[in-house]
């Protein structure tokens, strides 16, 4: 078997780097900050498939006296042939010193067999005083890429590509704190391309790592599915005292149930973001309005799920639909008879239901075995209510499953409408036949209409 | 592929159960760990059905329930068989009995072995409807859980068995599956019996009504009972003079028409109620039975079938199972937290005055000694203050700092930047040159250029 890869991601202090570790890595506990210095001694991040290593990413200190370092090299180094040697020559002079201690620290895992990963930020002007430490990692004869990071606004990546091209292999852009999946994946592709050595052991981290990224949507889909199955058929019971009117308990159960859904909802979007790796952010860290604001808030309800007109139309879609069935098991009898009256039922139920108070169902039952009485209210509702817990877990989603585990503290969503507004009106009839199946089904839900639920859910969501 | 057992499902929701409270992570590791371990012995089977009873295979829980499960299950079947076979067999006999007085009332014998069944079986059809909650409950569930708890498992089955039923109300269908095994065996035991009475003895029919009912309404309800099988052959429908023939008066103790001697042709009618009374039973109560049977053993085999390819929490499983387990491991104790030591709380000295004669540092761009003598009329020579030119955009490194360790002259740091923009980035770098360089320095200034 292959030795998995090493990478040694090397540069100037405060360029990036370890927020290139925490991307690759997929590790949020890297410590990064404006601060230059923060890592002061090397260490390796080792992405692991079933304990095997796929490959090993090593954050280093930055340079921090590239010139005298090559300048003492140079003084080792009889011609271009022994490069290495006086790199090496250099290391094991300064390794207990407190001179050199970055240089000798960044470059040890090079020359232990590490490839090279040099960064730079491409939105600073290119200056010639980073020749040295360039030079030095030539020395070294390990493949290396240099990477052009974006730390600010400006631009200046052809200006590093120039110099950058003189040194490397290969040099690509890379920015740590945008870097999606694709982006990532491609990175191990243009390392497999410039060494041969690591060609197999890379293509099976990349299938692996391809692999994981469906599980992930497949698995964020039943999270969602999960939580849209709880909130169309979640129920809140409350035992009634001898001589108490269900009505004064109503609000009580209405109050339970809200809260056991978000309780719910709280517990889906903790799992959406564990699923991607980001254990330390929670939903309540979400700005945007419709999110930070409480699923009932009126705000929520203005700013997410379907307009008013889209869920007549799609009420109305789903009549016509089951109507169209009848017409065409008539074999055209009913000359579309039936389409046009199940359209009109679906829109004025549609209608009805959308003047409605959440939950209003509500009724008493009588315990069979202790026989006391107990007021058992909801689900809550489905016509709006369920596509706007989709749009939320859908936002949510979509930032955990682009952000780059570099990007520290909240996610950055901007106030703007949710995303089920804009789905095809397919997708909307579909959504809406499938809540309204599983609302019949509210204690014994066949399991393959939890299947075609979260295969339409996986469908939405991005790839 | 193989179908779960409902004691399978029975483990694997306890399972679930048990698991509810722990992490994602800690579930799926633990899930591939068993996938691993089943791969070990030949590869992982591609129908989730499989997957899953051989996870169960391996990795079975002390206190599992499943196995008991079935077996309580098959136990309520033979129970209600036997049930079915007794109640059926000694109703019978007991309706189809001579007691040398009278004849067998028809009317009695087919509202017993058929109207009461009848009656039952609405009940059940009701019961089927949706309502909102249907949850099974009723005697054969009472009984169930009796067994269960006998074998020592009711409470764990009893705390899955909301889990159970959400799968398409299984446990309700299986209970209705139980039910109707009594059903089936009751109906068998009615017709064996019954054949074998009408054949080893002659048993006579008779009716008769309090309220004056009149043959020709007993003809016409015995021809509406008798429709799903009279068409069959002509012999099958009730006659009418069978009806008349066979009315019966108790107070006088003999049939309303006396019959003549045995070559009267009545006396073949008060004999042929018995092929009517096999044929109702046989289409009202064996064959419905019989059908909820099927349909009710279909629903749990597609149930059973069904589940392990549809159900989230399931099919989760299984792919834990079948996927490796990517995660991050960084090596070593966790870094000790990067404290920067504060600057030295000293003011900067003033500026030299123009005129001042500086040196320029080696390294510095082209452009610096222009700009110092434009910007402070500095004049470039040796000695004097120190001046070092250095890009905006570079943060004070070890290197350079160490280059003005100690030195007793003034050092100025000029901080250019050529291209003039407004990133805060630079303040910051800045800053940090204010910070770090008196640390070195004895004295010293950080200009921007």
């Amino acid at each position: 078997m292959t030795t998995p890869p090493k990478f040694v991601v090397v540069g100037r202090v405060n360029k990036g780097k370890s927020s290139i570790v925490a991307t690759l890595a997929e590790e949020e506990s890297i410590p990064i900050s404006d601060e230059p210095g923060t890592t002061q001694e090397t260490r390796a991040y080792s992405v692991e498939a079933e304990g095997q290593v796929l490959f090993t990413l090593i954050d280093t200190p930055g340079f921090q006296d590239a010139p005298a370092a090559l300048e003492r090299m140079r003084a080792d180094r009889r011609d271009a042939s022994v490069s290495a040697a006086a790199v090496k020559a250099f290391v094991d002079t300064y390794k207990n010193s407190r001179e050199f201690q970055e240089e000798t620290r960044l470059l040890a895992p090079i020359l232990d067999g590490g490839r090279i990963l040099y960064v730079v930020d491409g939105t600073v002007p290119y200056s010639p005083d980073y020749e040295a430490e360039m030079e030095i990692l030539r020395w070294t004869n390990q493949p290396r890429m240099a990477l052009v990071n974006r730390i600010g606004d400006g631009d200046h990546s052809a200006d590093w590509k120039k110099a950058l091209g003189q040194y490397f292999g290969l040099v690509r852009d890379f920015d740590a704190n945008r870097a999606g999946f694709e982006d990532r994946i491609r990175l191990l592709e243009s390392f497999r391309e410039l060494d041969e050595e690591l060609r197999t052991s890379l293509d099976r981290s990349i299938g692996i790592l391809k692999a994981e990224q469906q599980r992930r949507r497949r698995e964020a889909s039943r999270i969602i599915s999960g939580l849209l199955i709880a909130a169309l058929t979640q129920r809140a019971e409350l035992k009634l005292e001898k001589h108490e009117r269900a009505e004064d308990r109503i609000e009580e159960a209405r109050g339970k149930l809200r809260s056991e859904l978000l309780d719910l909802e709280r517990r889906a979007h903790g799992q959406l973001f564990a699923l991607y790796r980001f254990k330390r952010l929670q939903s309540s860290e979400l700005p945007a309005a419709g999110l930070t604001e409480d699923l009932f808030a009126e705000k929520t309800w203005k700013v997410l799920g379907l307009t008013h007109g889209q869920l007549l139309a799609t009420g109305a879609a789903v009549g016509a639909g089951l109507g169209l069935a009848v017409d065409a098991a008539t074999v055209g009898h009913t000359f579309g008879l039936a389409a046009l009256i199940g359209g009109a039922i679906g829109f004025g139920s549609a209608l009805v239901r959308s003047g409605q108070v959440l939950g209003s169902e509500w009724r008493v039952v009588k315990q069979l075995i202790d026989g006391h009485r107990v007021v058992r209210f909801g689900p809550l509702g489905r016509d709006q209510l369920p596509w706007i817990l989709l749009d939320r877990a859908l936002i949510y989603h979509r930032e955990v499953s682009t952000r780059a585990h570099s990007v520290q503290g909240q996610l950055s969503i901007g106030d703007r409408d949710g995303i089920v507004r804009g789905l095809s009106a397919g997708d909307r009839s579909k959504g809406a036949r499938l809540y309204s199946q599983i609302a019949k089904h509210a204690r014994d839900l066949p399991d393959d209409l939890g299947s075609e639920l979260r295969a339409w859910i996986e469908g939405l969501l991005p790839h | 592929m193989s179908r779960l057992s409902p004691g399978d499902l029975v483990d694997l929701e306890a399972r679930l159960l048990d698991e509810h409270l722990e992490t994602e992570e800690v579930r799926q590791t633990r899930y591939r760990q068993l996938g691993l371990r089943l791969a070990e012995k030949g590869p992982l089977p591609d129908d989730n059905g499989d997957l899953l009873k051989a996870l169960l295979r391996l990795d079975p829980r002390a206190d599992a329930a499943g196995r008991r499960f079935d077996s309580a299950l098959a136990i309520l079947h033979a129970l209600l068989a036997v049930a079915g076979l007794v109640l059926g067999g000694s109703l019978t006999l007991g309706l189809l009995s001579n007691d040398g007085k009278h004849p067998v009332n028809i009317l009695t014998a087919v509202g017993v072995l058929v109207g009461v069944q009848l009656v039952i079986l609405v009940l059940l059809v009701i019961a089927l409807f949706p309502t909102g909650d249907p949850r099974a409950s009723g005697p054969v569930q009472h009984l169930l859980l009796a067994l269960l708890a006998k074998l020592g498992v009711g409470d764990r089955v009893a705390a899955v068995q909301d889990r159970l039923d959400a799968h398409r109300g299984l446990l309700k269908w299986l209970l209705i599956r139980a039910t109707q095994v009594f059903g089936v065996a009751f109906n068998v035991a009615v017709i064996a019996v019954a054949f074998i009475r009408f054949s080893t003895t002659d048993i006579h029919f008779a009716w008769s009504s309090t309220i004056g009912v009149r043959p020709e309404t007993v003809h016409r309800v015995a021809d509406l009972v008798a429709t799903p099988w009279s068409w069959m052959a002509d012999g099958m429908k009730p006659k009418l003079t069978m009806v008349e023939f066979t009315e019966y008066d108790h107070l006088k103790g003999r049939y309303v028409r006396e019959p003549g001697g045995l070559s009267d042709p009545m006396f073949p009618t008060l004999f042929a109620w018995w092929s009517f009374l096999i044929w109702a039973v046989m289409v009202y109560g064996f064959v419905p039975r019989l059908v909820v049977l099927a349909l009710a053993s279909i629903r749990v085999r597609y149930t059973l079938a069904d589940t392990p390819r549809n159900n989230l929490e399931l099919g989760r499983l299984c792919e834990w199972m079948r996927s490796p387990v990517v995660r991050t491991r960084p090596e070593g104790p966790d870094p000790a937290p990067h404290v920067v030591a504060a600057a030295p709380a000293e003011a900067e000295p003033d500026l030299p005055p123009p005129g001042t004669s500086v040196e320029l540092l080696d390294g510095a761009p082209p452009e610096a000694a222009q700009i110092l003598g434009a910007r402070y009329g500095w004049t470039i020579g040796t000695g004097g203050p120190l001046v070092a030119v250095v890009s905006a955009w570079e943060e004070p490194t070890k290197g350079q700092l160490r280059r003005f360790k100690d030195l007793d002259r003034l050092v100025i740091v000029g901080l250019i930047d050529t291209l003039g923009t407004n990133d805060p980035r630079r303040d910051k770098i800045r800053a940090r040159w204010k910070r770090e360089l008196p640390k070195v320095a004895r004295r010293s200034r950080v200009e921007a250029l």
